[in-house]
């Protein structure tokens, strides 16, 4: 148990922090609708972070030294970074622009969700920690 | 921010389209037009869209804060004025006829601009919807540690 706030919270920050970024990038898509050649963005980031969750399950050596080699794949959690990828137009338009409406709003909704969700979520945390710190009260 | 980047993305979009409005409202409104003062019949508008990364200030552009996705903002990069060679309607009475009789009249199509009308109020809305998404994220991030 690395101090108070453990590898939960941890994740639930930094998906929040994702799902703010997508947020910000699809609102760009939205905006650039007519925008002639405009290609539309998205941001992908859960396969990152399932990595470094798996990454910080028990090494396969063992270290008695914080510097030691643990022979695992380590990005932790705190520096996971995100990828922008360009989303794909199968329908393809005239004017180079790749934004389709129906794909942009469905993803702000569910990015929208998903955030709403992981705030509870973190609440929740935080509201556990707090009855435990008041020994049940 | 990216809450604040998301709005002024949002915002710039409605903004566009706001100023779109006001073009295509132009043209219909001088779509009977034989006047003005470049000379001529009046000729329909139409705007340029441009994707330009939101402005820095100074300081993070000093530091070079700003993330490379962070998300484009639309700009009205000008009015681009129609090429289309004016209608010529035979009208010896109207005051702007040719010797011939022919006025020329701007070339404005009313279902063209009524079209573009529909698809600029769309545009404006589903910005308006993304501008609420954010939002309502921004609300809930402020409710994390209240309770």
């Amino acid at each position: 148990m690395a101090g108070l706030f453990d590898r939960d919270i941890t994740l639930l920050e930094r998906s929040l922090e994702f799902r703010a970024r997508r947020n910000a990038l699809l609102a760009g898509n939205v905006a650039n609708i007519e925008t002639p050649g405009y290609k539309a963005k998205d941001l992908v980031f859960e396969q990152a972070l399932g990595d470094a969750l798996k990454a910080q399950e028990p090494s396969p050596l063992v270290t008695t030294h914080p510097r030691h080699m643990d022979g695992r794949d380590h990005t932790p959690l705190e520096l996971v970074q995100p990828r922008t990828i360009l989303s794909a137009n199968p329908v393809g338009s005239v004017d180079g622009n790749s934004v389709q409406l129906e794909h942009e709003m469905a993803k702000l909704a569910e990015n929208q969700i998903a955030y709403q969700a992981l705030a509870q979520m973190i609440t929740h945390k935080f509201l556990q920690l707090r009855t435990v710190i008041r020994e049940g009260e | 921010m990216d809450f604040l980047t998301a709005m002024a993305a949002s915002s710039s979009g409605m903004a566009a389209q706001r100023f779109r409005m006001n073009i295509i409202s132009a043209n219909i409104a001088n779509a009977e037009t034989t006047r003005t003062p470049e000379g001529g019949p009046y000729r329909r508008r139409d705007v340029v869209f441009g994707a330009l990364p939101p402005q820095r200030s100074f300081e993070e552009e000093l530091r070079a804060r700003v993330s490379p996705d962070a998300p484009l903002q639309v700009q009205v990069l000008g009015v681009a004025v129609d090429r289309r060679p004016p209608i010529l309607k035979y009208d010896p009475s109207h005051p702007d006829a040719n010797e011939q009789g022919y006025v020329a009249m701007p070339n404005i199509n009313p279902l063209e601009e009524m079209v573009n009308l529909m698809l600029a109020t769309r545009s404006y809305e589903a910005n308006v919807a993304a501008f609420n998404a954010t939002k309502s994220m921004a609300l809930k991030a402020l409710e994390i540690g209240k309770a």
